[in-house]
């Protein structure tokens, strides 16, 4: 049974194909691949995961979901900066830096869907006041930003 | 610049590292934090005294 009802994926299949500029990959990385277990991992949070990413990927041909493993693919988590898992990266015409850590339930479903489009269209929805300063900063920057699915 | 979304109660010790008792919380390169949602001009500002952190006064 699919996580999303009918309105709501015809919602968001409108939404990005009205609003979608580049393809975008969602390059999930679960701590094993292929069904089998880790000791310690948490294995329905990461089944959950992966299927919301598979059923955001069936709502549009510009978006594409490839599956990893962290534990088999170490050159590739560490190329992505990626450390810890579930991990999503989500990368359009660049990579633009953004990862998703856990299970964007929830409201955090919202937050995916926006950093989606966000990464397709290639710009922040943030002020021009806003950018003009971060394309001045001397040093880089690392947000984390903590949430939860509520 | 990059941005890690991170669920923190799938990730807790990195949550307990940093003081996540509230969200959203944003720890920025590690020694910045901004808590809650906050006005654009003022998370840019944290940006970038994280970035530069001001010099103290009087030097």
């Amino acid at each position: 049974m699919p996580l999303l009802n009918d309105q709501d994926a015809a919602f968001l299949r409108r939404r990005f194909a009205e609003e979608m500029v580049h393809d975008v990959r969602l390059i999930f990385f679960a701590p094993s691949i292929g069904g089998l277990a880790l000791p310690g991992e948490d294995y329905e949070m990461v089944e959950y995961t992966r299927r919301i990413l598979k059923e955001v990927a069936g709502l549009s041909d510009r978006i594409t979901l490839e599956e990893h493993s962290l534990v088999s693919e170490p050159e590739l988590a560490a190329q992505y900066g990626i450390a810890r898992t579930p991990a999503t990266a989500i990368v359009g015409e660049q990579d633009f830096g953004v990862r998703f850590y856990g299970m964007p339930a929830g409201y955090e479903f919202v937050t995916l869907v926006d950093v989606v489009l966000d990464t397709s269209k290639g710009r922040a929805p943030v002020s021009p006041q806003t950018a003009e300063a971060l394309a001045a900063l001397p040093g880089d920057v690392h947000l984390q930003v903590f949430v939860t699915p509520t | 610049m990059r941005a890690d979304i991170v669920e923190a109660s799938e990730f807790p010790t990195l949550a307990q590292q940093y003081n996540v008792y509230a969200v959203p919380k944003t720890v920025i390169n590690e020694t910045r934090e901004v808590t809650g949602a906050v006005p654009e001009p003022e998370f840019v500002k944290a940006v970038a005294d994280a970035v530069a952190p001001p010099a103290p006064a009087g030097a």
